[in-house]
């Protein structure tokens, strides 16, 4: 909008400036136009008046001449007066400056002049030439004229000019006023078209819109002539839309007259202020909510049908009475209490604060935990909060405890309210007060729980023996399911052959009495025959008749067969007892009185099992056989078992006193087992004979071996310090020798002195090895765990100090191994000496040590790919003082392998080889493995 | 009676085993006053002062002692048990000289107090090359405490 006024402002503003400068270039043309007008009328002024000068030229010498002539003085024509009157004319419009001093000049004389010609005769003059004077005044008139005039038409040429320009303003000034008005115009008109446009547009929206809302829309004029109704209004008008059109209301709808529509349609029309009424039309048997909204030309009404809102509301009020009617039955006649989603109690009534004893304000807020008797499990409270949590009614029954302690019980139904969303907001708990009913039931429950979990069975029967009530012991004594048997005759479970009694027991009932533990046969479902142990009661109605029998049945199979069993192996007993060879078996009470007496020992000992059974054993056998006994069964009677040997009658006997044990763990009986052991103590006898001989022997034989062994200690010794003292001294002497005489020796000498030397050397070192050799015999294994990674590398680096070897070894990561460090370093020694050794003369000598788990042992390989040995002489290998290679060939004893193969026998492992000759020689020796210490395990 | 001072004292019966020590000590140019007796008893005399040797000023006593450990009569573990039980001897370091390294005396002889010992090889360059560092040892590096 405001956009719009500025450009009309604009245009208005353009439109005023341009008739501004239309109407002042409009005056200038009108300012030089009148202008232009003056000068003509100067000009003509000035020319008639040179006209009439001319023409009244008396003293234009020419003429003058001219008319001295014949008749000629008519040629003059003065009209004076005229003159006159053009000099007053020209007095009166002349402006201009210039022409006003021509005119000034020209005026008064021309007026002088003429004079003269009016007053005097002027061809008289003219012929008696006294006009000379004259004649120049004429003159100068007519200068002044020509000036005047030429001054006058310079004047019109410029105010033409000036007028042409002016025109030409004015003409541009129009061109921009039409053109001006013809932009307003089209623009005004544009707008116009454009308005008009969107408001038909939005007519026809509102219209659409009017038609599409469920309401009734209809308008009316101030005439109450319909214009418009929506698809709504017309689907309950009497009328199509081109009908109703332009009909006025109430003709329409007569029966509206005295309506509460009608009343408030006109007050709206009158007032001008919106309307809103809800009501019932008759006519049409509808609630209707009205709005009537007034404007400027009519009413719009807006309204819909409601009457099923109406009724469903009269419903609701007429419901919600109902409910609060129950709600107040409810409260009255129950025990009642409302509790959040939580749990937690919003509301109780009056009988819930009377059952529980607490007031309202103590409960409300608490949960019902305040009325918690502990009888319910937590499963079981949880349960109910399972139910009711998923919206689901719980029902069951309750026992609460009161403020007061005591205990009621409740029947419940708690109902959850859900909400939109299906969850519980609210629980109501509806009890009723069922604490006395529950007293007696307990006690029905009681009896019923101990009647069903009785393993008796419990039966009641009418004194017709027909079965009335059957427990869950019946059905598996019986194996009859209670719907099976009830109504059935009890004669049914009753063994043929057995009838007579049961009349027998039927007739004793009858008489009142009780039958107790009475032993018979019964008869299963399957055929199966019981043991039975019944106690039978009559049962008096209320008016103390005998109506009939209950039973309580105890199966008594088991108890039955185990005395049977008992006696058949009593009899098995007896029966081994008796048929042991040369023993007795006797069973004595606690006061040694003899029970039982088996076996054929008892005889042999000189004493019947007549004599005996039934006596105290004190008072049947002799003193010296039944004191020593006291001590014994004093043990036993404490409830140790006691063995004795001892020697009767020329039997040596063992004999064990046995306590017997009753169910309470007490001692009841002695039982003693003799049995006669005579041959075995003869064997023992012998045995011990031997053993004492043997002993002798190995004493003996043990003395020798130390003896043989200090000696042999003492001939190592003496080979060790006197065998090898002269050698040394052989060796020593060749040295001073060799050193001191070296120049009194010759070549031969010198050679001999070597021999010796040598020879003495390798004395000195045969000495050793049988040394440590014999040694190695007397020498403990002392085992212990070793690194052999670490024994071999250690070894090895000692080899290589004291020689000149060189080779490539090979060392596997090695298992450790149990065994005396010291030896298997000897050992280790030994063979990678060898392996040095005997591959020395290879261009690349190779040594590997490796090691493998086998059969419990563990086997250490060491390999070289020295000389080898014919496989041929491996049984000689391992022998002392065995060479398998010439001294010239490789220096040696002899003795390493046989030390090798002590120590691992020693260490109870076997050692062995294997060779290729030439190519690879491979020394084993396995060595027993034992678990591995778990912590020191190199 | 004067006793020019002896710096070793070599105890060995075995006569061929003396001259060869004796010499390569000399070889080894380690000592100049070497005794040589011929058993324990005559070690102990000279140590001690008795019998034989009991004109000599004991406090003169030798800077190191060679003792061979199988002697006749006194055995050398004796004497060396006689030495380091004497306050006045036993400060001596005693080098015991045994025929073989596998000897159990060698044992003893450690726990009776023995500084060291040397194995009598057969071969004579070994023997005298043990000695030679041994005796070197003992004589120089291991200055006997001034009284």
């Amino acid at each position: 909008m405001n956009k719009n006024k500025l450009i009309y402002a604009v245009l208005v503003l353009l439109f005023l400036s341009i008739a501004v400068f239309s109407y002042r270039a409009y005056q200038e043309v009108l300012k030089y136009a009148g202008l232009a007008n003056r000068h003509n009328s100067v000009l003509s002024a000035f020319l008639n008046l040179s006209r009439d000068v001319n023409n009244a030229a008396v003293l234009d010498p020419r003429l003058v001449e001219i008319s001295r002539g014949e008749d000629k003085a008519k040629m003059f024509y003065t009209d004076s007066l005229a003159i006159f009157q053009q000099l007053d004319v020209l007095q009166t419009i002349v402006r201009d400056t210039e022409n006003m001093r021509t005119a000034g000049i020209l005026i008064p004389l021309v007026r002088r002049e003429f004079a003269w010609i009016y007053s005097s005769n002027v061809p008289d003059s003219i012929r008696l030439r006294k006009s000379a004077v004259h004649l120049a005044n004429y003159r100068s008139i007519d200068s002044l004229i020509s000036s005047g005039t030429s001054r006058t038409k310079l004047l019109i040429e410029l105010r033409k000019t000036q007028f042409n320009t002016e025109i030409k303003k004015l003409s541009r000034w129009v061109l921009f006023f039409l053109a001006g008005s013809g932009m307003l115009l089209l623009f005004t008109t544009f707008r116009l078209l454009r308005q008009k446009k969107q408001r038909l547009l939005k007519e026809k929206e509102l219209a659409n819109v009017f038609h599409r809302i469920t309401d009734s829309v209809v308008s009316v004029d101030n005439q109450w002539r319909y214009t418009f109704l929506n698809d709504a209004a017309l689907s309950t008008h009497p009328l199509s839309l081109e009908q109703t059109l332009g009909l006025v209301m109430w003709d329409v709808h007569p029966a509206m007259h005295g309506t509460i529509f009608y009343d408030k349609f006109h007050e709206a029309m009158s007032s001008g202020k919106v309307q809103e009424v809800e009501g019932y039309y008759e006519p049409m048997d509808t609630w209707f909510s009205v709005k009537v909204y007034p404007s400027d030309d009519g009413l719009t009404i807006f309204y819909k049908n409601i009457t099923g809102v109406k009724r469903a509301e009269l419903q609701l009020s007429k419901s919600l009475k109902e409910v609060s009617d129950y709600k107040y039955a409810l409260d009255e006649s129950s025990i009642m209490a409302i509790t959040d989603a939580a749990g937690l109690i919003e509301y109780v009534n009056d009988n819930f604060c009377k059952i529980s004893g607490f007031s309202r304000e103590e409960l409300i807020g608490r949960d019902h935990s305040i009325l918690s008797s502990g009888y319910h499990s937590k499963k079981f409270i949880s349960a109910i909060w399972n139910t009711i949590a998923t919206g689901k009614v719980w029902k069951g029954e309750l026992k609460n405890k009161a403020k007061d302690g005591t205990v009621f019980w409740v029947d419940t139904s708690i109902v959850p309210f859900l909400n939109d969303a299906g969850k519980p907001y609210q629980y109501v708990a509806i009890n009723s007060d069922i604490t006395e009913r529950k007293k007696i039931g307990e006690q029905q429950e009681l009896s019923a729980s101990i009647i069903n979990s009785s393993d008796d069975a419990i039966i009641s029967k009418t004194l017709d023996g027909i079965i009335t009530s059957w427990n869950k012991g019946a059905e598996k004594i019986f194996k009859y399911k209670s719907s099976e048997i009830i109504g059935q005759n009890i004669l049914k479970l009753v063994p043929p052959g057995f009838e007579e009694e049961e009349a027998v027991i039927v007739g004793r009932i009858r008489g009142g009495s009780i039958i107790d533990h009475y032993e018979t046969k019964r008869l299963c479902k399957d055929g199966q025959l019981i043991d039975v142990s019944l106690t039978i009661s009559p049962i008096k109605n209320q008016a103390g008749q005998i109506s009939g029998a209950s039973k309580i049945c105890r199966n008594i199979t088991l108890q039955k067969d185990a005395e049977r069993k008992l006696v058949q192996s009593e009899k098995i007993y007896k029966t081994i007892a008796s048929s042991i060879p040369g023993s007795v078996i006797c069973l004595l009470d606690t006061n040694f009185n003899y029970q039982l007496i088996e076996g054929d020992m008892m005889e042999k000992l000189g004493f019947s099992k007549e004599q005996l059974l039934g006596k105290n054993i004190y008072q049947s056998l002799p003193a010296y056989i039944a004191d020593p006994l006291a001590g014994h069964f004093q043990k036993v009677l404490e409830g140790q078992t006691v063995t004795v040997e001892s020697s009767r009658q020329g039997y040596d006997v063992i004999s064990r006193y046995i306590p017997l044990k009753n169910e309470q763990d007490a001692v009841n009986a002695i039982m003693t087992v003799t049995i006669d052991v005579t041959p075995l103590k003869a064997a023992h006898r012998n045995i011990s004979e031997l053993n004492h001989v043997l002993e002798k022997r190995i004493e003996e034989r043990t003395v020798e071996l130390k003896k043989s062994n200090e000696e042999l200690e003492a001939f190592s010794y003496s080979v060790s310090h006197d065998l090898r003292a002269p050698l040394r001294a052989v060796y020593g002497y060749a040295n001073i020798l060799e050193e001191d005489y070296q120049d009194k020796l010759d070549e031969e000498g010198k050679r001999l002195l070597h021999e010796v030397q040598g020879n003495a050397r390798k004395m000195g070192m045969l000495i050793d090895d049988l040394l440590s050799f014999s040694r190695l015999g007397r020498k403990k294994v002392e085992k212990s765990w070793i690194d052999m990674n670490v024994l071999v590398a250690d070894v090895v680096q000692d080899i290589l100090q004291h020689s000149g070897f060189k080779a490539a070894i090979n060392l596997a990561d090695l298992l450790p191994v149990k065994g005396d460090r010291g030896l298997m370093q000897q050992v280790m020694f030994n063979l990678l000496s060898n392996a040095f050794k005997y591959s020395s003369k290879r261009e690349k000598s190779v040594i590997s040590v490796m090691s493998r788990v086998e059969k419990n042992n563990i086997v250490y390989s060491v390999t070289d790919n020295g000389a080898g040995f014919d496989m041929k002489y491996v049984h000689k290998l391992f022998g002392v003082f065995q060479r398998l290679h010439s001294e010239e060939d490789f220096t040696g004893t002899g003795v390493g392998l046989a030390i090798v193969k002590r120590i691992i026998q020693k260490h109870r492992g076997e050692v062995w080889a294997e060779s290729e000759e030439g190519v690879r020689t491979t020394f084993y020796f396995s060595l027993p493995q034992y678990p591995p210490l778990k912590s020191s395990t190199p | 009676m004067t006793t020019p001072e002896i710096e070793l004292l070599l105890v060995e019966d075995s006569r061929n085993d003396a001259e060869l020590t004796i010499r390569a000590l000399q070889k080894n140019k380690i000592v100049n006053n070497i005794l040589h007796l011929r058993d324990g008893a005559a070690a102990l005399d000279f140590l001690f002062g008795t019998g034989e040797f009991s004109e000599r000023n004991i406090r003169q006593i030798p800077r190191v002692v060679l003792l061979d450990l199988k002697m006749p009569k006194v055995d050398g573990l004796e004497v060396l048990r006689q030495i380091k039980s004497n306050a006045l001897t036993k400060n001596i370091p005693v080098v015991v000289l045994t025929s073989s390294k596998e000897d159990p005396d060698i044992k003893m002889a450690y726990e009776l107090g023995a500084n060291s010992y040397i194995v009598k090889p057969v071969d004579f360059e070994g023997f005298s090359k043990a000695v030679g560092e041994l005796g070197l040892y003992w004589m120089i590096l291991n200055q006997r405490p001034q009284k």
